[in-house]
């Protein structure tokens, strides 16, 4: 059989197979596959034995994500407060340093006082140390992407698997695979926006360039969307950088509006409920600047604040923001990772990956 | 009954849902069914008010005009407080209670009164539910305004909120009363406890009341309000746990927001009570608060008999 990434062609027919079919998907002729025991239990991408999967609905698609999310909460908990407790401590001192400057800057801008190198110096610095923490919790994000994603597909498996078995996993190689993914779709976007909007820029002017953005857009989304399952890939068959983005647009082709509709639908979910746990901790995070902005505002009898005192205002802002960003963060790497796994399974399943016998 | 048995098609009282014949877990459908009413009513109601504010041309003009940022919102909320309760009963019924009786419908069961328990309790139940409540008030006008006093709100604020509940006239008091109080007694009672706390106590029991009491403080998008939104709400699940019916919780949610509104047409505010009634609030707050204990404490006694004669009826109405 031919192997070109992670997808293979039936002898018979020349169908597109994967390598945890049992039997071809069009055909429906018995596959053997060097190496790997045919039948249940049988070794499929890594982790055995192959689960017992089918095409679901939407309202499986939910059930299987709440059941799933309650199976690994208590691990993908310990996993997100490991990666993110610290992540937030240095996005909370990052922001923080940032938004001191800010504040230092204003007041001498208020001052009438033209900003002194040393302060324009500080402002750089910390700008410098916000974005390597902001670096730093990304990082988090594809470790605990990939470690909840393991988590999910064990549970899919049949085999849970260790929350230390899962971080260590996830650390690994398969972290730098994340990164990879991340930085090569990356440079995809910006030059699939950039380029446009400069051809038409070039041809007819700053107008034109609006219409470039459009379609550049359109194409982002599309591409989002087929490459959406790149990092599940890495979690839950291993596969290198090129291979899950390939293995992903594979999965996506034959449903990118079903895809796009159930991701938005479960974005939007889960952003709702995140907004609902947010809400009362950014109170709490921001609990001195708001009492800082309050006080600004008696004092100034509901008239404008006074700027320096706003200024003043402005400095306490910084751990808020790094406590929410932390928050924000942790909770989209417990949720996202499970319903993607989820759909991620779906879409197997529709390709006939776990079906046995015809 | 065994709440996930298989249904029987047709049944009154049976679990004969798409989302039960489909052997789903009832907390997947707790919590897909609240986020998705929550998702549609709080956008859906954020369209209604912006339509809202369009159409007011009042709020346009005083807007436009340049003058301090506290007065100058004072004066908005002040001109937009009748479209603002009009969008708030629209998107209630429409987007928070049509949807939920939809859900229960589609997913659980064709009879949508049993299942919401929208069934009769007594007159003794009402009355101590309501009553304690009532006595919870000042305990809990006493908390807002500690953590108010604690973050230095400026009292033109607050008084600037208080726009939409602030009656001047007999007519407008019954307005606000309708929007304001009756309104979110039967359609958030009917997603929250008939819906959300219902489903969830099918698998939790009575841990359903701490998770939706925690949710409902939660659902109100007002984090110095989390703490006493909640205890409400763990007090609107307990009634309606030891009750098996959702009135005495409808009753004491509109106490409790009738008793705000009625407190503020009388001219006091929470806020003006604590600092010119001087030593009175923290007494009141001694006094009523051992008080409502009581009230709770009779209810569930009173429950307890009552309950036991409901649970010798047909199982889906226990």
């Amino acid at each position: 059989m031919d192997a070109i990434g992670n997808e293979f062609v039936c002898p018979t027919c020349g169908a597109d197979v994967v390598r945890s079919n049992v039997t071809c998907p069009k055909c429906g002729n018995p596959l053997e596959w060097e190496g790997v025991e045919a039948g249940p239990g049988a070794d499929h991408g890594g982790i055995s034995p192959a689960p017992d999967v089918r095409p679901m609905g939407l309202g499986d698609i939910f059930d299987r994500t709440f059941r799933m999310f309650s199976a690994v909460f208590t691990r993908s908990i310990l996993i997100s407060l490991i990666l993110f407790l610290p992540a937030s401590i240095v996005l909370m001192f990052g922001a923080g340093q940032f938004y001191r400057s800010i504040g230092t800057l204003l007041q001498t801008t208020v001052a009438s006082e033209t900003p002194g190198p040393e302060e324009t110096l500080a402002l750089l610095v910390s700008l410098g140390v916000f974005a390597i923490s902001f670096a730093l919790a990304f990082l988090a994000v594809i470790i605990g992407e990939i470690a909840v994603t393991i988590l999910v597909t064990g549970e899919f498996h049949g085999s849970p698997v260790a929350w230390k078995e899962a971080l260590a996993r996830a650390a690994g190689v398969r972290m730098l695979r994340g990164i990879g993914i991340m930085l090569l779709q990356g440079l995809a976007y910006v030059a699939i926006i950039a380029i446009p909007a400069a051809l038409f820029g070039v041809a007819g002017g700053v107008l034109m360039v609006i219409p470039g953005l459009m379609i550049s857009s359109v194409a982002v989304i599309f591409l989002l969307i087929r490459w959406t399952f790149s990092l599940t890939a890495v979690g839950c068959e291993d596969l290198g950088v090129t291979a899950s983005m390939h293995r992903s647009w594979l999965l996506v082709r034959s449903g990118w509006w079903r895809v796009l509709g159930i991701i938005l639908l479960m974005g939007l979910l889960v952003g709702f409920a995140t907004m609902l746990i947010t809400t009362p901790i950014s109170l709490i995070a921001f609990w001195d600047f708001y009492r800082e902005y309050f006080k600004a505002l008696g004092a100034a009898g509901g008239g404008t604040p006074d700027p320096a005192q706003m200024a003043k205002v402005m400095s306490t802002m910084g751990p808020g923001l790094g406590i929410s960003m932390g928050i924000n963060l942790m909770i989209s790497t417990l949720t996202r990772p499970v319903y993607a796994t989820v759909l991620y399974f779906d879409l197997r399943a529709r390709r006939g990956e776990f079906v046995r016998g015809s | 009954m065994d709440p996930e048995a298989p249904p029987t098609a047709g049944a009154p009282g049976s679990l004969n849902g798409s989302w039960e014949r489909g052997g789903r877990s009832a907390t997947s459908a707790a919590i897909a069914g609240l986020l998705g009413v929550g998702l549609v009513y709080f956008y859906g109601q954020s369209f209604f008010l912006s339509v809202a504010i369009l159409l007011s041309a009042q709020s346009r003009h005083i807007a436009s005009k340049a003058d301090a940022l506290l007065p100058t919102m004072a004066r908005m909320l002040e001109a937009m407080k009748n479209p603002v309760r009009v969008s708030l009963v629209v998107s209630q019924f429409l987007l928070m209670l049509i949807p939920t009786v939809w859900l229960v419908r589609r997913w659980h069961s064709s009879d949508v009164r049993g299942y919401l328990r929208l069934t009769q309790c007594s007159a003794a139940e009402v009355a101590l539910a309501s009553s304690a409540v009532l006595l919870f008030y000042p305990a809990n006008a006493f908390l807002s305004q500690f953590l108010v006093r604690q973050l230095n709100i400026p009292p033109a604020l607050l008084k600037a909120n208080e726009a939409l509940f602030r009656a001047g006239s007999g007519g407008e008091l019954l307005f606000v009363l309708v929007a304001v109080a009756l309104t979110p007694a039967l359609c958030e009672e009917i997603l929250f406890r008939g819906y959300v706390q219902r489903t969830l106590e099918r698998t939790l029991g009575a841990k359903s009341i701490l998770a939706t009491g925690v949710v409902f403080g939660l659902y109100h998008l007002q984090p110095l309000g989390l703490l006493n939104l909640s205890l409400l709400g763990l007090v609107f699940g307990y009634f309606f746990f030891a009750s098996r019916s959702l009135l005495p919780g409808m009753a004491a949610h509109f106490t409790n927001n009738a008793v705000a509104v009625l407190w503020l047409y009388a001219g006091e505010t929470p806020w003006i009570a604590s600092r010119a009634g001087g030593d009175l609030f923290p007494q009141l707050v001694l006094v009523a608060t051992p008080l409502s204990a009581c009230a709770v404490f009779l209810f569930s006694i009173v429950s307890r008999r009552r309950r036991l004669e409901r649970e010798s009826a047909p199982p889906f109405l226990a």
